[in-house]
């Protein structure tokens, strides 16, 4: 939308890492077993802490009673559990803990992956901040976006692909022949039994998916949330083209926005608190409003032009609402003039913006390079082609005027919030001349009438409800033409609708991720790979001897959960062979693989075992 | 008369800090409600009446919190546009702050409290906006 680094970016780079495993024939390099498990363990960390920060909190659920929680309700639970369980393993580990940089490839991609997540996840964290009783609170509009349920259910559904995918890089070290040097078993236990529980993670996730599956739509807004940091401040200089200055608007925009977060907090004491700001947010409100209903009025004319899309009914119908939006902000500039502050001389920040706001919308409406807020309607305005030459230049021109509608909606929202607060406080008055001579005042100023302050917050809230009409009907144009802004859009329409949770959403269809998820050959079918056999008939017998043991091994286990017979979830460690034939198990993300790892009856004390 | 002649005429006559003071707020009443009076965006002077009436309250509410302001009534009637073309009624408009920028000038380099003098200041800097805003500029 404005340039800035999104969650997705960060996302992106972990899989890349962690999604390149070890093919057919591939040489990963030097296995360095200490290297893999000291990064690995910083990933799963990562991930554990992600799982925590931001979804559903159920881990004082006990275990029999999931059942009756949501699909993704187990699956928050049973992923929070099993990532806090591979931890603790890898954090028992014995041998060197290299406190550099990886020294393997796999811990490279590992470090990165980890880097990469935890980079994210601060992202997301810079939306939030610690208030004065300790409890974490909202810092931006986007983190009602971060905390809604479909993007938390996006967000585990790609912890448990992160985890999917990391799980074979470091099971593969762990059993590969190559890294089995003297003093590293204990090592290489911890390190295949943590992947195991990466894959329980993963299969608890992707149940959960299959029975709910996130829409694209959240996957997207999840990807698109972006970091919570004002853009630069700069002014038009008149030489911009107009695709940098409809970057110019948005970025504009999105600083009002940032200015606006809070001041309602502040409104009871602050000395920008002034009647002076609040005329300057609402007078460079009416100019923006009115800048862009000539920009959307040009490009409904635009789009009747041979070459772009029909949407001339739809720009003009926004471009009304618009024209709504100015009106209801000029009734606000009326109501401001009746009524005074205890503050003086300040100027808030939002104020400050807005008038910015003004200035690069003008840049953007009018044809003179060097336009000014009081030109207005004297200066021409843009010639229609000039706004969007061709036709892949409509959406950015869209996206600025709906960046710019958003800004306004926020403003009537916050400053309705901060005049309500003011008003508390008493920080409203009114001349004294203004009231009924029958009031005997003895200074040229009183206390604000109610009357007066309901009245204009009245105005306030006419001009928030068309302000908002003007975002959403902007908003839809911005996801027709698929603008850089449209991620807004479908944050504001996701937040008003969270709770509505989509009935019926067909399940996901497994087949999708099987070949994702078979990526990995089996112990048979690898075996046949390293002898160097080729022959496609023989790999693929291979690979169905490789699944039927995985169903046997599963009802096998199943079985005996059933006759309560427990056996330890390091016994699946102890030897190679094993390992492998319950890794492969639990890589096929069947729920009941799960149940190969079980708490054991007792503490376990762990032998240490002799090296092979 | 019109409100704007009056304020005018009132302006000219005041003598002393709170003579003036008090033509002041009138000046500045009769100019918010002249200049909210043009509220068609699509007249070319919109913007400049839009910024100038909001420049004129904040004046009224410099000149309301200067000290030396009586609690006294003044002409409170709204303003009516007198048949005169929009750029008549800004020329005028532009006298009238021009004026009163320079008698709150006046006020504010006699010997008065630090108050009166600060109000005086920020009052003037708003009638000049008025006046740079509707000068020669609204046809």
């Amino acid at each position: 939308m404005t340039g800035r680094p999104t969650f997705g970016d960060f996302l992106q780079a972990a899989h890349r890492q962690v999604g390149t495993v070890a093919r057919r024939g591939e040489t990963l390099g030097e296995k360095d077993v200490f290297d893999v498990s000291t990064n690995l363990s910083r990933l799963i960390h990562v991930m554990e802490r992600c799982v925590a920060d931001f979804t559903a909190d159920y881990s004082d659920v006990s275990a029999s009673r999931r059942l009756a929680l949501s699909p993704w309700g187990r699956a928050s639970a049973d992923a929070r559990d099993a990532l806090a369980r591979a931890d603790r393993i890898l954090a028992r580990r014995p041998g060197p803990r290299p406190a550099g940089s990886a020294v393997s490839e796999p811990g490279r991609r590992l470090e990165t992956a980890a880097r990469s997540l935890a980079a994210g996840r601060d992202l997301l964290h810079t939306h939030f901040r610690i208030g004065l009783d300790g409890a974490r609170q909202p810092h931006s509009d986007w983190a009602a976006v971060v905390t809604i349920w479909p993007v938390r259910q996006a967000l585990l559904e790609e912890i448990g692909l992160l985890a999917r995918r990391a799980a074979p890089l470091g099971a593969g070290v762990a059993l590969s022949p190559s890294s089995a040097r003297p003093g590293t078993m204990e090592a290489r236990r911890r390190l295949n039994a943590a992947c195991q529980w990466l894959w329980v993670a993963s299969a608890s996730v992707e149940t959960a998916s299959r029975a709910e599956p996130p829409t694209a739509g959240d996957r997207e807004l999840l990807r698109a949330i972006p970091v919570n940091a004002s853009p630069t401040r700069r002014l038009p200089d008149g030489s911009e083209p107009v695709s940098v200055v409809c970057e110019g608007v948005a970025d504009t925009a999105e600083r009002v926005r940032r200015a606006s977060w809070g001041s309602a907090e502040r409104a009871a004491w602050s000395p920008a608190m002034t009647v002076a700001s609040l005329r300057q947010v609402a007078m460079a409100s009416v100019i923006t409003a009115e800048n862009c209903r000539l920009v959307f009025a040009a490009l409904a004319d635009r789009t009747a032009q041979p070459g772009f899309e029909r949407l001339g009914p739809d720009l003009s119908a926004a471009a009304e609402v618009l024209q709504r939006a100015r009106a209801s902000w000029f009734q606000v500039t009326q109501s401001l003039d009746r009524i005074a502050t205890d503050a003086r001389g300040y100027q808030s920040q939002a104020a400050a913006e807005a008038a910015d706001l003004a200035l690069w919308t003008g840049r953007l409406a009018h044809a003179d390079s060097g336009w000014k807020l009081a030109d207005g309607a004297s200066s021409p305005a843009r010639q229609p082609e000039s706004l969007a030459a061709r036709p892949e230049d409509l959406p950015v021109a869209v996206a600025a005027v709906h960046q710019a509608s958003e800004s306004l909606a926020t403003l009537a929202r916050a400053e309705q919030e901060q005049v309500r607060e003011a008003a508390r406080a008493g920080r409203f008055l009114v001349p004294t001349l203004s009231l009924p001579e029958i009031l005997d005042i003895p200074r040229p100023f009183a206390k604000a009438p109610k009357k007066r302050v309901d009245l204009l917050l009245a105005t306030y809230r006419e001009a928030g409800e068309a302000s908002r009409e003007a975002a959403k009907a902007t908003g839809e144009l911005a996801i027709a033409t698929k603008a850089p802004s449209r991620a807004l859009a479908a944050a504001r329409t996701a937040v008003e609708h969270d709770g509505d949770h989509p009935p019926g959403r067909p399940p996901k269809d497994p087949s999708n991720d099987a070949e994702e998820r078979q990526e990995s050959p089996g112990p048979v079918e690898q075996t046949l790979l390293d002898l160097g056999v080729t022959r496609p008939d023989l790999l693929e017998a291979g690979s169905r001897l490789d699944r039927a043991s995985q169903r046997l091994i599963i009802d096998a286990a199943t079985d005996a959960e059933r006759a309560g017979r427990r056996v330890s979830s390091t016994a699946f460690s102890r030897s190679a062979g094993t390992a492998a034939l319950v890794n492969h198990a639990l890589a096929s993300a069947e729920p009941r693989a799960a149940a190969l790892l079980r708490r054991p009856a007792r503490a376990e004390r762990e032998d240490p075992q002799p090296e092979p | 008369m019109s409100r704007i002649a009056e304020a005018r005429n009132r302006l000219e006559l005041a003598s002393g800090r709170v003579d003036v003071l008090c033509a002041a707020y009138e000046a500045f009443e009769a100019m918010i409600s002249v200049c909210r009076q043009h509220d068609d965006p699509s007249d070319p002077a919109f913007n400049r009446w839009l910024i100038a009436g909001t420049q004129a309250a904040n004046g009224r509410d410099a000149v309301l919190f200067a000290p030396s302001l009586p609690p006294v009534t003044v002409n409170a009637q709204a303003a009516v546009l007198e048949d005169t073309t929009a750029g008549e009624t800004a020329d005028t408009v532009a006298a009238l702050s021009a004026r009163l920028s320079a008698r709150l000038l006046e006020v504010s380099r006699l010997r008065v409290n630090s108050g009166d003098r600060g109000r005086c200041q920020d009052a003037a800097g708003c009638a000049r906006e008025i006046h740079d805003l509707l000068a020669g500029g609204t046809r």
